[in-house]
């Protein structure tokens, strides 16, 4: 099974600064070991959601950073919202990580 | 009514794998069902019991259809499919051609924030921030890898029009933004040089 994410929200007036930092290989599926390629490996998907609205849906390639990051601001927020971070590999791995908006 | 209420409320915003939450959709369903046909309230008026299971008959009837045509998602919805003919394009003007964007508007209000020169190829941090008024969808395009399209983000109205992320670079290239807004196409670019060649 995957890694937890680490999510910060901090609340700056009534937008929130959300950094996601995710543990993925993101194996380009080019990179050659002693024993072979190693195959194809990346998150593809990612959805954000705040207080269980998606607010970012976004596709990904493989050229996204190993252990990817993800910085959004998000409107209207208020200490003590959910925000929720979704992520889909192309193996059909997946995670969800939720925490709260700190004032 | 209310635990289906209650359980499709919970479906809507849960992550759970949807066959749980159909399992539990259906649990529900099914309780509902029992209660409708013994517990109506015996000194209740035939009318107003049959207004009261003709009621529950037609939110089971409308349920039923929400759930067939997915109207209503179970489980945590992954939107669209994933764009594999676009990302598997291999120059930038496929990359277009694929998205179908024709008429590229260069944009001063558009900024990129990366660094000029970056001593690591697998490691490029790229920030895009937009002004544009109802900025709904970005692309990141990193013009020379080998494939170009970098990312996609369609923002809510509850996001501003910002991303930043790390991106791995195969060489000096130019770095791209595309933002849709209102069916128009705006863009900015930027070129990041790499000193130490390669793709990590």
């Amino acid at each position: 099974m995957s890694e937890a994410m680490k999510i910060s929200a901090r609340l700056q007036g009534d937008m929130a600064d959300v950094r996601i930092l995710m543990r993925h290989p993101m194996e380009t599926g080019t990179r050659k070991t002693a024993t072979g390629i190693v195959p194809l490996h990346f998150i593809q998907s990612v959805i954000v959601q705040h207080n269980g609205k998606t607010v970012l849906d976004s596709q990904w390639s493989q050229a996204i950073s190993r252990d990817p990051f993800l910085g959004l601001r998000i409107k209207n927020a208020r200490a003590g919202d959910k925000i929720t971070v979704n992520w889909l590999d192309n193996t059909g791995d997946k995670r969800s990580d939720e925490v709260t908006i700190n004032g | 009514m209310r635990p289906v209420l209650d359980c499709l409320r919970w479906r809507t915003q849960c992550t759970t794998p949807p066959a749980a939450a159909t399992e539990i959709r259906l649990h529900y369903a099914h309780y509902d069902m029992l209660s409708t046909l013994s517990l109506l309230e015996p000194d209740m008026n035939p009318t107003a019991a049959r207004r009261q299971f003709l009621n529950r008959i037609s939110h089971w009837v409308a349920l039923g259809l929400a759930s067939t045509s997915g109207l209503i998602k179970v489980g945590l919805a992954w939107a669209a499919p994933w764009d594999k003919a676009t990302f598997e394009t291999k120059a930038y003007a496929d990359t277009l051609k694929s998205l179908q964007i024709s008429n590229l508007i260069e944009s001063r209000d558009i900024t990129i924030t990366a660094p000029d020169i970056a001593e690591n190829s697998a490691l490029v941090a790229v920030a895009i921030n937009s002004k544009i008024p109802n900025s709904q969808t970005l692309y990141l395009i990193a013009e020379k890898n080998p494939f170009p399209l970098v990312s996609r983000f369609d923002f809510s109205a509850g996001a501003e029009a910002y991303a930043s992320v790390r991106i791995k670079m195969g060489q000096t290239s130019t770095v791209r933004a595309i933002i849709k807004a209102d069916d128009k196409y705006y863009t900015a670019a930027r070129e990041i040089k790499i000193t130490v060649g390669g793709c990590g």
